[in-house]
């Protein structure tokens, strides 16, 4: 079977959902993104990412902890699954490594 | 899923009045999220926008809040979010439009129709024929369609026309007298400017001589001159290669020639300025200095001239300008260019008290009235009914019958299509059950059905143009027509035929296509009649098509045995005079016609000729002399319009005339002079004798010239079957100043008597060349466009019998391999092959009887209606009808039997050992 990619999105969405432990729902992490990344990623998108994550098997899901706030009505939150930790730590893996081929005086350089 | 729970609603009540100081979301986005949420998400989106909201509310402000909260809802919505239900996970569902899917959809009917080669074969042969013939029809259509749409600023050009009101009826010409021009724009400011066009309307041919440099002289005689006023091509569109079109008639004696005619004359050498010596039965003699030469248009005109010559300084300039009256002459085609933006109807009611102001004086003696009227230049070729205008009109119904005919061909072509994939649905429908089951939707089966009907028709399209490509000359001959399309237009053609091939295809595959998609599976895999319920209407579905397909070929078989009829009724009717064995030589220059007597007298000589005789003009061609002839004490009012021929003594016997009372002009009455004349029949009664005895001795009055009738001959026609027998006077003439001698051959070898004549006409005119024609011949050609008509509608009988005979082919094989078990079983049980042909073919037949049911009314009311142009004309009789059908029921019966009688000889063992 052909390798499942995270997308720099889903990694974002994946991350956050990791952030946030046992209280990933979808409305928390977006707002999480807004104000945590200065970057606004709207509703729908962190919604259709996490089903996506979902249909890759990286987050599961169940449903639980109604609050006023939402009316009463019911989250669905997200953990992170094997599958989806070991795709993080990958791409942790992955990055690391082409960071250190950087030479060192480069990196430096760059004022890192 | 319960979604409210009694300590949820209080949660819900707090929040409520918790935030009610914050304004809600929109009522209708929330609305639209409880009813339209994907399916198992609704509370959690809810509950998840409801916090998103509240979020909003606090970093964007309440009215951003609100517009956010709405537009989250759109996409969140059912038809536009992603469906993420749990079925959707575990089963993809393919997109009916999806590249993959559709290149699959491709190759599944390129299987079938590689599969079914026959069935496909018949299927494309079929539509391509129906295809073809569409689209040459379309091509001839179109190019009577483009008429004068060349010219600039048509739609300003109208052609003034008068109508001769007399006490029998209304005669609408397409002509006015020469003098009409000048006032008419004086009295009227609207009229930019006008132009007049005289046909050489006495000369079959014109002569045309150039002399070169080394003194040769080239002669040719040429058709379709023209006389033109000055103003001419400023009106009409003519491609100059040399000369100023607006320069080129203002000189008299001026001649403007087509390139081919230039070409032939200085053998390719620039003809500007040079000299030609033309002698026109019409205009006189004269030179004429060439001006112009014009390349033959691509666009047709109903102005279809190979030259020019200018009015003024003619013969017939100078014959008008001795008759400067507003009431005679009425030959002249006269056009206006209205100004921008008046409009010709104001300007024609305005005509009538024109004609009071300048026509009245002179229309008192006349004994008739006029009117003018006017017809837009566009309007010319197809919308106008007047029989003798510049170049004999097209005709609009003759279009529709053509049109009718492309639909007719098509219709039969689509009905087969549909009924041969109907047909094998049978075969097909374990196929569509077994894609069901295997989970295909309804839409996506019609995807498929319908992308193999576009294929085979793309493929029919491909064999149509080059069938068109094979067919279009062929297609020209039979029509007269050159088709000039630039190659712009035939790309556009060739998309819009491309458009209407796939439209077919679309139409023709979109019946099966529902059909067939909507079988229930299981009931279809099962053996059983699955399609009981559709199968039924299906088949008598299929029966009305070929019910509709044969009526239509038989209304055209039918349409096909009553216009052959009419046309051997024209060709072998009694004219009233010898068609056969003569032959018209005509004189066209002066010193030929001032020859005849020698002529004659060597003709006469010569062993192989009965008789010679002369006239101006011969039965066939137009006659262009005539004249109010009244009786003795009637008046002017009276008179009888008379067609008049001047001929020699001898031209009646030749022509085999016969009198019915009195005698014929003849060398042995040398007292006759030229104010004798013969009448006819006809003649005689509208003059008001008792009878054709009573009328011979009198006299008859034209003007101021008084004939004494000496004969009466038997009524013959004069002009061609399409116009009733109208009065008709000989005059002698003993001048020998004859357009035509007619020869009265005694039958034998024609060739060595044609080279006889050549010889004796070489001995005497040597400096012309010997032209000659068949008076039977020359006769039929006032019949072209019907023969044309005989020929286009045998063709297109021909293929539309071919479609449906496709169509039944391949009905009767299908039914054949249906009931090859029935027909086992009965063979075994002791039927006969010839019981079992008839048990099969007797459905068809019944059909196409019903088909001749259908079609023979429809067939006798469209040729009576084709009849009408003819004054004489054959009846429709029983047996044409019958002799269709049965033509309809043999070759039907023998497509089919072709299946039937394969089947009948089958071996029973075969068909019924395997279940």
């Amino acid at each position: 079977m052909k390798r499942v990619f995270l997308g720099e999105l889903e990694e974002v969405v994946l991350l956050t959902v990791a952030t946030l432990q046992e209280a990933a729902y979808c409305a928390l992490i977006t707002q999480t993104i807004d104000q945590q990344m200065g970057r606004s990623i709207s509703f729908p998108t962190v919604h259709t990412t996490l089903q996506r994550l979902a249909e890759k098997g990286f987050v599961s899901s169940q449903m639980g902890g109604a609050t006023p706030e939402r009316g009463g009505r019911q989250k669905r939150l997200f953990r992170v699954t094997t599958v989806g930790q070991r795709a993080l730590i990958e791409s942790r893996q992955l990055r690391s490594q082409l960071w250190n081929q950087i030479p060192t005086e480069v990196v430096q350089l760059w004022g890192a | 899923m319960g979604r409210l729970t009694n300590h949820v609603r209080r949660y819900l009540d707090s929040a409520r009045s918790g935030v009610s100081d914050h304004p809600t979301p929109p009522r209708w986005a929330e609305w639209l999220l409880s009813r339209f949420s994907p399916i198992g998400m609704e509370d959690e989106l809810q509950g998840d926008l409801l916090e998103m909201y509240t979020y909003w509310v606090k970093t964007v402000g309440p009215s951003r809040a609100r517009w956010r909260y709405a537009l989250v809802v759109l996409r969140l919505i059912r038809p536009f979010s992603r469906s993420n239900t749990k079925q959707s996970k575990e089963y993809h569902q393919p997109i009916l439009l999806n590249p993959v899917m559709l290149r699959n959809y491709l190759l599944m009917a390129w299987r079938n129709i590689a599969k079914n080669k026959a069935f496909s074969a018949i299927n494309i042969v079929g539509l391509s024929a129906g295809l073809s013939c569409g689209m040459l029809i379309c091509l001839y259509i179109y190019d009577e369609l483009s008429y004068d749409t060349q010219h600039p600023n048509v739609e300003r050009l109208y052609q003034v026309g008068t109508v001769f009101v007399n006490s029998d009826g209304d005669q609408p010409l397409a002509t006015t007298p020469y003098g009409l021009l000048n006032p008419l724009q004086q009295e009227y400011p609207e009229i930019s400017s006008a132009t007049r066009l005289l046909n050489l309307f006495s000369d079959d041919k014109t002569l045309l001589q150039a002399t070169a440099a080394n003194s040769k002289s080239a002669v040719f005689y040429e058709s379709k001159g023209f006389l033109a006023d000055p103003t001419f091509f400023t009106f009409f569109q003519y491609d100059f290669v040399e000369g100023n079109p607006k320069q080129a008639l203002a000189n008299p004696n001026s001649i403007v020639l087509s390139e081919t005619i230039a070409r032939n004359l200085f053998s390719g050498q620039p003809a500007l300025n040079r000299t030609i010596h033309v002698e026109s039965n019409t205009n006189g003699i004269g030179d004429y200095t060439v001006t112009g030469v014009f390349r033959p248009g691509t666009v047709p005109s109903h102005i279809d001239a190979r030259f020019f010559l200018s009015y003024a300084g003619g013969g017939m300039a100078r014959h008008i300008n001795s008759t400067p009256s507003l009431v005679v002459n009425t030959i002249f085609f006269t056009y206006l260019k209205m100004k921008p933006g008046t409009d010709a109807h104001k300007l024609e009611a305005k005509l009538p008290s024109f004609v009071e102001k300048y026509m009245r004086k002179d229309l008192a003696g006349t004994g008739r009235d006029n009117k003018l009227f006017l017809t837009a230049v566009r309007d010319i070729h197809l919308h106008t009914d007047l029989t003798k205008n510049v170049t004999p009109n097209g005709s609009l119904s003759y279009l529709y019958v053509l049109g009718s005919i492309a639909l007719f061909t098509l219709l039969i072509a689509g009905i087969n299509f549909m009924n041969l994939s109907t047909a094998r649905s049978g075969k097909r429908s374990a196929e569509v059950g077994v894609r069901k089951v295997l989970g295909a939707k309804q839409t996506s089966l019609i995807l498929q059905f319908i992308s193999e009907a576009l294929l085979l028709s793309v493929f029919a399209f491909a064999l149509a143009v080059g069938l068109v490509g094979l067919m279009t000359p062929i297609f020209e001959t039979v029509s007269g027509k050159t088709l000039h399309f630039s190659v712009s237009q035939w790309m556009g053609l060739l998309v819009a035929f491309f458009g209407i091939s796939l439209f077919t295809g679309l139409l023709a595959g979109s019946y099966p296509a529902f059909y067939l998609s909507s079988y229930r599976p299981i009931a279809v895999l099962k053996g059983g009649p699955g399609r009981l319920g559709g199968s039924l209407s299906a088949a008598s579905l299929r029966k009305g098509l070929v019910v509709v397909q044969f009526t239509l070929s038989v209304v055209m078989m039918i349409a096909l045995v009553v216009i052959t009829q009419q046309m051997l009724y024209l060709r072998s009717a009694d004219l009233g005079f010898a068609k056969e064995q003569q032959l018209i030589i005509p004189l066209r220059s002066e010193t030929a016609k001032a020859s005849y007597p020698v002529l004659k007298q060597a003709l006469a000589s010569t062993t192989q000729v009965r008789s010679v005789g002369a006239s101006a003009y011969y039965p066939g061609i137009f006659n262009a002399e005539g004249a109010q002839l009244y009786g003795e004490g009637q008046t002017k009012s009276d008179g009888e319009s008379t067609s008049l021929n001047r001929v020699d003594p001898d031209f009646l016997q030749t022509m085999a005339i016969k009198p019915v009372a009195g005698r014929l002009f003849s060398a042995a009455f040398p007292a006759d002079t030229n104010h004798r004349i013969i009448l006819n029949e006809k003649a005689v009664k509208e003059l008001g004798y008792p009878s054709a005895q009573a009328a011979i001795g009198e006299q008859t009055v034209e003007e101021d010239s008084r004939y004494t009738i000496v004969g009466v001959v038997k009524d013959f026609h004069f002009e061609d079957l399409h116009v009733p027998i109208t009065p008709f006077g000989f005059m002698l003439n003993l001048k020998p100043n004859y357009n035509y001698v007619v020869v009265n051959l005694k039958g034998g070898e024609l060739q060595t008597t044609l080279q006889t004549l050549s010889r004796v006409w070489q001995r005497i005119n040597p400096a012309e060349p010997f032209e000659y024609s068949f008076l039977d011949a020359d006769f039929q050609k006032n019949y072209e466009s019907e023969n044309r008509l005989t020929t286009l509608v045998g063709y297109f009988t021909f293929i539309a019998i071919l479609i449906s005979c496709l169509g039944l082919f391949g009905l009767a094989s299908f039914n054949v391999e249906q009931r090859v078990k029935e027909i086992g079983v009965r063979k075994v049980l002791g039927a006969s092959v010839t019981n079992i042909v008839a048990l099969l073919s007797k459905d068809f037949i019944k059909l196409v009887l019903m088909a001749l049911l259908i079609a023979s009314p429809i067939a006798w009311y469209a040729m009576n209606r084709w009849l009408q142009r003819f004054a004489y004309k054959v009846d429709i009789e029983w047996w044409m009808f019958a002799f269709a059908g049965l033509a309809a029921v043999g070759i039907a019966l023998l497509t089919v039997s072709f299946q039937s009688v394969k089947a009948a000889l089958m071996n029973p063992v075969k068909s019924l050992r395997s279940e």
